[in-house]
């Protein structure tokens, strides 16, 4: 069953004018669910685009987005906003999470915005928490937890609401490598006793070798699509 | 959730918010004090005029209150004071005999003079002039025929305690007399003019001279110079043939006065108001730009457009609500202050007498108006937040996030 259908992917930035840009150009692409799937390629070829396109963060110039059998493409602005906040996790390169925020209010803010009950968002909270390991530090603001446990209580963040799927963006390009390996560890585990699908970007090798799925793109076009066993 | 983060933010950057809302508090306080001090100033100039010489009340003959002649003196006196005397609203009155255009001949010259006949007893229940005697006495153990005259007067013209005085006078038939006092008492108001234009006298000794009582002002004080307005209009009714005006009506520019000063406190509080939201506007600008990854994240992650605009315009208002009213506050504790304990205005004494002012100021401020000012700093504090909030909105939340 897929999760996300890619159609005919176009987009170009400056359209018409001299600086015009082709950022994708035809990106066709089914992810099923539970996959855990890598989208590669060097910087500049259309990586992040094509998650923020999937994500409903950008318009695809021409083509067409469904997420579980649901068109995106043509949503307004404020459709869009809600139709992420309860189908889509996302795991940013810098974390991004609320600096004011401990990591349990940070992990617990989204079903916040979904107007779970109390109940259920302090067992959610506690258990993904418990999940990435951070159980004891649950009370720590961001600025007082490294990058790697940083990234975890993101992780934990896009799972919260039991998304669709997550998109993460580079999710290790700021991690050392015993943080990269510790938070592979996570997602994989999640991916296969929770069945969450997860999309990443990437360069990093590391998380290349541990993806079962790796989408390359160069130029804008998907120029491999390589299933692990 | 929003309330939470709105808060915290205001404190992440201390330094920064903290002068803010020093900002917001100190221009709340300066406000406030400065209306205190020209409302208290404004207050003192017209219990001072009231109190020395114009009383909540006066009565006259109604051609008196356009010429000011000696022939327009009230009618049927014994009636209206019949009346005044039946009426509880009225503390205490002092009927005066005027002659407006009296000379004081002196050695040194002459100088133009009004001639107030009181009754001293009766003029000390109304007005405070004998309060403010500096050398002699206000018309005590006196013989032959006293005499206050302003300690400018004195000073010109070498006038002591004792010292011979010639007044003259032409009286309502016509008749010119040229009368011998001694001055038994020397004054100072805070009203340097009064106090070089009157010279006070027994009435008395004025109906002596001239063979009749007359009398051109009936001064009366009822309980407070607002329920002197209704009674005006009362003892109006009831005798129809003078005229009765509150002192507002006497003196329109007390009146004038006292409602400027109320313009004036929205006009100070508006100046600052506007320098305040120019500053929040700033600050929440800075907040805002400086903040564009996580309000881009927030946007990402789903929180709706309304939210964000709220979290802004909440968070601006947290600014406003710590500092204003401590503002508010500080602002009360100094007018409290220096309500009771006055600000010494010495060195300007003089130029504040020509003013009619007294030189001791005392602040004072209408409890409502604090409650004004913080609807002024709330509606301040929304506006700023406009900008700011509308210009978050417009973040791009896939550029944002990758902000540096």
């Amino acid at each position: 069953m897929s999760v996300i259908k890619v159609k005919g992917i176009q987009k170009i930035y400056n359209e018409g004018s001299a600086i015009e840009v082709r950022a994708l150009n035809g990106i066709d692409l089914v992810v099923e669910k539970g996959e855990f799937t890598a989208v590669v390629g060097p910087s500049g070829s259309g990586k992040t685009t094509l998650l923020n396109i999937i994500g409903g963060l950008d318009v695809a110039t021409q083509g067409e987005v469904l997420i579980d059998g649901t068109t995106i493409s043509g949503m307004s602005e404020n459709e869009l906003i809600g139709f992420r906040l309860n189908n889509i996790g996302f795991v940013f390169q810098a974390y991004n999470l609320i600096p004011v925020l401990t990591a349990k209010e940070n992990v617990g803010f989204i079903m916040l915005l979904q107007k779970r009950s109390n109940d259920e968002r302090e067992n959610r909270v506690n258990e993904l928490l418990d999940e990435v390991g951070l159980k004891e530090q649950k009370n720590k603001r961001p600025g007082e937890l490294s990058g790697g446990q940083q990234q975890r209580v993101a992780v934990a963040r896009a799972l919260a609401s039991k998304p669709k799927f997550v998109l993460a963006d580079e999710p290790t390009a700021n991690l050392d490598s015993k943080s990269t390996s510790d938070l592979l560890d996570i997602m994989a585990r999640l991916n296969k006793e929770e069945g969450t699908t997860f999309i990443f970007s990437t360069h990093d090798q590391r998380v290349i070798d541990r993806a079962r799925r790796v989408v390359t793109i160069d130029d804008g076009r998907i120029t491999s699509d390589v299933h692990h066993a | 959730m929003i309330l939470k983060i709105a808060w915290r933010n205001v404190w992440r950057n201390k330094l920064r918010s903290g002068v803010v809302i020093f900002a917001i508090m100190t221009g709340i306080w300066a406000g406030i004090f400065m209306s205190s001090m020209s409302i208290g100033m404004t207050e003192a100039r017209t219990e001072d005029a009231l109190g020395y010489f114009i009383s909540h009340i006066q009565i006259h003959n109604p051609e008196f209150i356009v010429d000011r002649k000696v022939r327009y003196s009230i009618d049927n006196v014994e009636n209206v004071l019949t009346e005044l005397s039946a009426n509880d609203s009225i503390l205490h009155f002092s009927k005066r005999t005027i002659y407006t255009e009296g000379i004081l001949a002196s050695a040194k010259g002459n100088k133009n003079v009004q001639i107030v006949g009181i009754d001293p007893e009766q003029e000390k229940l109304v007005t405070k002039i004998h309060s403010s005697i500096v050398a002699g006495n206000y018309f005590e153990d006196f013989k032959g025929k006293p005499a206050c005259i302003g300690k400018k007067v004195a000073e010109k013209y070498n006038y002591e305690i004792g010292d011979k005085l010639i007044l003259q006078f032409q009286d309502k038939a016509g008749d010119i007399h040229a009368m011998k006092f001694k001055v038994c008492g020397i004054f100072q108001s805070v009203n340097l003019q009064h106090d070089e234009l009157t010279v006070y006298v027994p009435s008395e000794v004025l109906a002596e001279e001239t063979g009749h009582a007359e009398y051109h002002e009936i001064a009366l004080n009822t309980y407070t110079k607002a329920a002197a307005i209704g009674l005006a209009a009362t003892l109006q009714q009831k005798l129809p043939e003078q005229k009765v005006e509150y002192w507002g009506q006497i003196s329109p520019e007390l009146g004038y006065t006292d409602e400027m000063m109320d313009v004036a406190m929205y006009l100070y509080m508006g100046i600052i108001m506007l320098a305040l939201l120019f500053g929040i506007i700033n600050t929440m600008l800075m907040a805002v730009l400086e903040r564009r990854r996580e309000l881009g994240m927030l946007m990402a992650v789903g929180m709706t457009k309304p939210k964000v605009f709220l979290m802004i315009v909440v968070e601006t208002l947290f600014l406003a609500l710590v500092g204003g009213p401590l503002g508010i506050l500080i602002g009360h504790l100094t007018v409290q202050y220096f309500g009771v304990h006055g600000i010494d205005l010495a060195v300007v004494a003089e130029g504040m007498k020509s003013f009619g002012m007294s030189s001791m100021l005392y602040t004072k401020i209408e409890a409502s108006a604090y409650i004004d000012i913080a609807v002024m700093v709330i509606c301040t504090a929304l506006l700023a937040a406009i900008y700011p909030a509308r210009k978050a909105l417009k973040l791009n939340p896939s550029e944002s996030i990758r902000a540096l």
